[in-house]
Parts: structure tokens; C-alpha cells; sequence
């Protein structure tokens, strides 16, 4: 490297310094922030909603702290400084009611990097190189212009065919050892997972490539700039970009019929082998899901892409934009006026200014109620009240009817996911008595609502016996909760 | 169509069907009702009477009957003299007094007078609903942002720092109580702004404030009375 390549490969380090990868690197507290970030939002959630955001990290807290870490905030405390420290993003999705937190593709590479060197290193193996070689072979047929050595290059492939049906006519079929074929199968579990990754990047791109496009529409005075001409000709601007393009072609060969064939044959196919049963059950199910998980993802930015570009056209098209320029210069002006006025003003004066309220107020002569002068005095009486012949236990159990006993029905939940995957409302009253009636079943339905699932599409008849001995019926939403996400339920 | 029905400008036909279908349902509620509606239209009748505003995300069902009995709620509103403001694309419903040189139109609803700090709150709601419009996305904001914002409308001579915040807290809440901000689920604080706001504080509202702050300040060293940050209402005539 030339001395001037050196300095500037330095000073472009330096920059990088200054942004969320490198500084989450370099936090004071960062193996504890990477730890809990993979937790979060690298694992089977890639986003999660504020309150369960807030709910899990407040459970991770607790939990490093018990085992002696010093972690002084609160969750939102860290959020915030996540937030800050371009960690996190936090969106409010359309038709949410809830904000939504998401990890950013710098500090997902961050937690990444670190994870995955404290993992063994993957050495230098024989499908690394076998994939450069298949890869390099093929860049190089298919950038080859020249017929003859095209031609070559075929019949060469096509004699190292005719070769291997030959050994397997003869029944010479070689079969991969176990352990390369492991070592293969991680390999493109690996892949598949930097895919997903990838996506996120792309996603992010879409967001900041849609954010900047609406600024230049901001700024932009004047009504024939290339910009606008652009959307008008129906271009599509993101899709047009740099990870726009590469991401269509992405999408475009996961939805195709044949190709997504092929794939799920070879899945199916390689499941099948005896030497995928000495994958580890993640590893398994990562594989079972690969098109379904590359599906999911795919889709959700092949939707931000989508909405996008159609909000963008119908950003320009309605001319919202203009009138948003105007309404900003607008409030700009009225915040400069309010500023001017300030010191003549008092902060809870009047400034002869109405707004028009937009509810109505009845009153009525009959709203009145005569006042009974007599319901003012206290009486002075004092009634002799009999002794209660209740006892300690009879108060205990009245204040344990007087609230739902959510901790009794979690450890019912909890026993029972002990002995299945999947429990749902049915099982839970089948198994164990409602003590508190109704009591009971609204008690497991809000804490599906917290921890579990609720569809309420497909409602249920559920059967309970109460306290009093009575057999009764109802309708209630079909709930499930799930052996994965005990851990919220345990006390 | 029946003889005896009002004759209506538009959807005429539509109220006029939809009243009778109505009628035909039409039950007593309560002993002597002469009412025609169907209960739910005549809670969000109420609904919108009471105001502020009906929210299509926060109160989907009554957001459903407003959609469904729109001509017949109309109607019965023109009857007070209110028009109905339905923004199907910011899923917003509300009324606003009707305004007519022929006729001398009874006020129902009372104009509002607002502090001066709760108008900067105002245009700063409005300035971050602007913004989050052109970046496509919903204006969501803590208590703390509208708090720091205002502090730079404190009258430089202010003493009592503490009663400015209290004024400023006082702001933000009268925000929440006229529907222009509303709590989101799983948070302690974080508010999105209603997009009703961009119906009710148009570009000719935030003109006439700006003219406000012009005479105010022309004003030689007079603190206008008036408002006193509680709610006072007072007529528009």
C-alpha cells in the first residue's frame, strides 16, 4: 500500500469511529449492550412493540444484575440512549397503536461481529474454497465471449458427466462423508442468515432513500426540476436505486415457481438424509424454515419498497408537498411572531386569539339539584355495630375473590407448558378448577393478551366449573400459549 | 319518496330511506321515546356532539356507524345548525358551526379562547405534524420535546420558573383534553399529534394567529387580559 492509500484508509477508519458500529464497539458497557441487543432483537423477534420492548428489557436487566452486573438505569433509560446512540429506531407503523423498535443494520452488525467471535472461528474450510472455485469457474464461462474455448469448457463438463453417470451405472455412488456434510449444511444455514441480514440493510436504505427524497421535494422551489420530472414520468425512484435493483432481482428469483421448486425439493431432500439428524434442533428447524423465514423478510421489504413508492407518487401527485412547503413557512412565520411578542406577553394571558372548540356543551335548568341543607350536617348519632363473627381466614379468602389470582393461573400455565408445547384456554380449565369463576377465565385471556397468543377470529366454547360447583359455558376468544415464551410467564 | 320527509339538497333520498329502514326497526328505548335512530347511531350522535373528535383508529366501531349513517347523523346535526367534517383519509370526524349570512344561526358550539402559551403549543404540534407528513410517517413526541420547546417563549423578566413550567404542564394537558394529542399504548408518555389538527388549524387559522402575535406585540408593554389557562368559553358573537 502506498503511503498516501495508507493515510487515507486511516483517515477513513477515523471517520468510522465516530458512527453507531464503532461506538457500540467501543461502549463502556458494550458486552452487556451486545448481549442484550442479540437477545432482543436478534433472535426470533427482529421487532418488537414498546411495551414488550420495555417488559423484556427490564427482565434481561434484572437478570444480568442478579448475576452481579452493574447496570445503574432503568429500561428506559437504556432505550433512550440506544435510541441516541443509533442502536435502535423507533417507529410508529401505520395503523399501529403501539411504537415499534427495530435494530439498526449498524449496530446488527456490531452485536454480530462479536457474537460470532466468541464463537469458534470457522477455519478456512473445504466448502469455503469449493464455492469460490464453482463461483469462479462459472464468472469465467459466463464472461467468455470466445466460441472456442466456450465449446472446450462444455464438453469438458459434459465428460466429467459422462464419467460420473458411468461410476453410477456401475453402482459406484459416492456419498459425502457425515462431517463434510455438516460442515456443508452449516455453511448455507450461515449464507441464508446473511441474506436475512441483508435485508435489513436494504430496508433501512428504502427508509433513508424515501426520507431524503421528500426533503429534496421540501427544499426543491421551483416546479420543472429533474427530481420532479422523474416521479411524474412514473419512474420508479426507489425501485431504480442501487438497492432497489439488487433486492428486485433477489425477490423476483425467490417467487419464481421453478426456482423456489428446486428449493424446496432440496430441502426436503436433504432433511431427509441421515446425516441432517446430527444438526442441533436450531440448526434443523433454521433449515425446515429457510424459504419460509427468507419469505417472511423478503416480503416485509418488498412492502416498505412498495408503500414507498406509492406514498412518494401520491406525496408529488397531490401536490401535498407544496402545500406542506407552504404551511412550514407558514408555522415558521407564526413561531418567529409568537417569539416577537413573547416579552409583552404573559404565558397564561389571553392573546385575543379563539379557536373554534369542536365539542358542544349542553346544560339545562334540570342539570340542577336542590341543595338539601340537611345532607351537610354529620350526624352525631353513633350506631353500635354488631361483632363480626368472621374470621381472619374469612377476610383472607374475601380479598383473595376481591382480585383476579393471576399468580395462582400463571403457575398453571406454567405446569401444564411443563408437559406440552401448546396449551390452550380448554386444556387450562379442562386440567384445573376455575377458582374464581369467570374470574379465572378472564384472568388466563388477559395474560394471553400479555404473554400468549389471542385469535380472536376463531372463538371457542369453553366449560368451567366454578366455586359453587356449577358447570357453565361461554364463548371466549381462542387463546394459546406457547412452551417458547415461558420464561415471561415464571414468577 | 314520502310526502311529509324534508326535502334535502343532497342525499336526500339516501336520509329519507335510511330513516324509514330505521323506523321500521325502530324500537323504544325508554318510556315515551320518540326518537328514530337505532341506539348505537344515536351514542354517536352523542359522541360527536360531545366532541372533540371521532377517532377512525381509536373508536373503530363508532368510526364504522359514522360511515354507514353518514346522511341521517348530517341531517340531524344540520338540524342544530352543525356540519359534520369527515376526513376519510385521516379517518377524523368532527362538527363545526354553520355559518350563514341569511339566517341568524344559534351558536352551539363556543369558540375557544386559547393563553398565549398554549397557541406556541399549538404551532409547535402543527410544525411536527407537517414535518412527519412529508417524511411520510405519523408525528409521535414526549412531553418532554413540547416542554423544552416552550421554553423559549419565557418572558425574559419571568421570576417564577416554576410557575411557567407548571403553565407549560398545563398547556399540554388542555392539548390532550381537546383531542389533539393522544397517548400511545405501551408507554408511559409518548404522544402521537392528531391529524385532526391539520382540519382544525388550517394555513387561514395560523395566518390569523400570526396576526394576533403582530398586534400583541405592537401593543406598548400591555398584557392582554383574558384566558386564564383554565377552560373559559366564551360567545363568539
Amino acid at each position: 500500500m502506498s503511503g498516501a492509500a495508507l493515510v487515507r484508509v486511516a483517515a477513513t477508519l477515523r471517520n468510522q469511529r465516530e458512527l453507531p458500529t464503532w461506538k457500540l464497539l467501543q461502549a463502556d458497557r458494550a458486552p452487556l449492550i451486545a448481549a442484550l441487543l442479540n437477545n432482543l432483537l436478534l433472535g426470533a423477534d427482529k421487532a418488537l412493540s414498546a411495551s414488550v420492548m420495555e417488559e423484556r428489557l427490564t427482565r434481561d436487566l434484572q437478570a444480568l444484575r442478579a448475576a452481579g452486573n452493574d447496570l445503574p438505569h432503568e429500561a428506559t433509560g437504556y432505550l433512550n440512549e440506544w435510541l441516541n446512540s443509533g442502536w435502535l429506531s423507533r417507529r410508529l407503523p401505520a395503523g399501529a397503536s403501539e411504537e415499534e423498535y427495530t435494530l439498526t443494520s449498524d449496530a446488527a452488525s456490531a452485536v454480530r461481529f462479536l457474537m460470532s467471535s466468541s464463537q469458534p472461528r470457522r477455519s478456512a474450510t473445504e466448502s469455503h474454497l469449493a464455492i469460490v472455485i464453482s463461483q469462479l469457474r462459472s464468472l469465467a464461462d459466463e464472461t467468455d465471449g470466445d466460441r472456442q474455448s466456450r465449446l472446450a469448457s462444455l464438453l469438458e463438463q459434459r465428460a466429467r458427466l459422462d464419467e460420473e453417470i458411468a461410476r453410477v451405472n456401475s453402482g459406484d455412488i459416492q456419498v459425502l462423508p457425515e462431517d463434510r456434510a455438516l460442515e456443508r449444511a452449516r455453511e448455507i444455514l450461515h449464507l441464508a442468515e446473511e441474506l436475512v441480514s441483508d435485508f435489513r440493510v436494504v430496508r433501512e436504505e428504502f427508509y433513508d432513500l424515501n426520507r431524503g427524497l421528500r426533503e429534496q421535494l421540501m427544499d426543491f422551489e421551483g416546479s420543472r426540476g429533474a427530481l420532479l420530472e422523474k416521479v411524474f414520468a412514473g419512474v420508479d425512484l426507489i425501485g431504480e436505486s442501487e438497492a432497489g435493483k439488487t433486492f428486485n432481482a433477489f425477490w423476483r428469483l425467490l417467487n419464481d415457481p421453478e426456482q423456489s421448486a428446486v428449493l424446496h425439493e432440496a430441502i426436503d431432500a436433504v432433511s431427509s438424509r441421515a446425516f441432517s439428524r446430527s444438526l442441533n434442533t436450531t440448526e434443523r428447524r433454521q433449515l425446515r424454515n429457510l424459504t419460509s423465514s427468507l419469505l417472511d423478510e423478503g416480503s416485509e421489504v418488498h412492502e416498505t419498497q412498495q408503500t414507498f413508492a406509492r406514498s412518494l407518487k401520491s406525496f408529488v401527485k397531490s401536490r401535498e408537498f407544496r402545500e406542506n412547503r407552504r404551511l412550514h413557512g407558514l408555522i415558521r412565520n407564526g413561531m418567529r411572531g409568537a417569539l416577537d411578542a413573547k416579552e409583552k406577553l404573559r404565558a397564561n394571558g389571553g392573546i385575543g386569539y379563539t379557536l373554534t372548540f369542536t365539542g358542544a356543551k349542553v346544560s339545562s335548568i334540570a342539570q340542577w339539584g336542590a341543595l338539601d341543607p340537611a345532607s351537610r350536617i354529620a350526624s352525631t348519632d353513633m350506631d353500635l355495630i354488631p361483632e363480626s363473627d368472621l374470621s381472619l381466614e374469612d377476610f383472607a379468602s374475601m380479598v383473595r375473590q376481591s382480585e383476579i389470582d393471576i399468580r395462582g393461573l400463571k403457575h398453571n400455565i406454567v405446569s401444564l407448558l411443563g408437559e406440552r408445547d401448546v396449551v390452550s384456554l380448554n386444556d387450562l380449565l379442562e386440567r384445573y378448577d376455575a377458582e374464581q369463576g369467570l374470574g379465572s377465565v378472564v384472568g388466563y385471556i388477559s395474560l394471553a393478551q400479555q404473554h400468549g397468543q389471542v385469535v380472536d377470529a376463531t372463538p371457542c366454547q369453553i366449560e368451567w366449573t366454578g366455586s359453587d360447583g356449577e358447570r357453565r359455558r361461554a364463548q371466549a376468544p381462542s387463546i394459546f400459549f406457547l412452551r417458547k415464551d415461558i420464561h415471561e410467564l415464571e414468577l | 319518496m314520502n310526502s311529509s320527509s324534508e326535502p334535502l339538497d343532497e342525499g336526500g333520498d339516501a336520509v329519507v330511506q335510511s330513516i324509514q329502514a330505521l323506523q321500521e326497526s325502530q324500537q323504544t328505548r325508554f318510556e315515551g321515546d320518540t326518537g328514530q335512530l337505532t341506539l348505537e347511531t344515536r351514542r354517536v350522535l352523542v359522541q360527536l356532539l360531545a366532541g372533540p373528535v371521532v377517532d377512525g383508529q381509536r373508536h373503530t366501531k363508532s368510526w364504522e356507524v359514522v360511515l354507514r349513517d353518514e346522511a341521517v347523523l348530517r341531517s340531524r346535526l344540520h338540524d342544530l345548525f352543525l356540519d359534520l367534517v369527515l376526513d376519510r383519509d385521516h379517518q377524523v370526524a368532527f362538527l363545526r358551526q354553520v355559518v350563514s349570512d341569511e339566517v341568524d344561526v344559534p351558536i352551539l358550539l363556543r369558540r375557544n379562547t386559547l393563553t398565549f402559551i398554549e397557541t406556541a403549543l399549538l404551532l409547535f404540534l402543527r410544525l411536527r405534524l407537517t414535518e412527519a407528513d412529508s417524511q411520510g410517517e405519523r408525528a409521535v413526541l414526549s412531553p418532554q420535546e413540547m416542554l423544552e420547546h416552550l421554553k423559549v417563549y419565557e418572558r425574559s423578566d419571568n421570576v417564577d420558573q416554576a410557575r411557567f413550567g407548571r403553565q407549560c404542564e398545563a398547556a399540554v394537558e388542555k392539548a390532550k383534553k381537546l383531542g389533539l394529542l393522544r397517548k400511545l399504548a405501551g408507554s408511559n408518555e409518548r404522544m402521537e399529534v392528531s391529524s385532526a389538527l391539520k382540519l382544525l388549524f388550517p394555513a387561514e387559522e395560523i395566518e390569523r394567529l400570526t396576526a394576533a402575535y403582530e398586534a400583541a406585540s405592537k401593543q406598548e408593554g400591555v398584557a392582554l387580559e383574558g384566558g386564564s389557562g383554565d377552560e373559559e368559553l366564551e360567545d363568539d358573537a
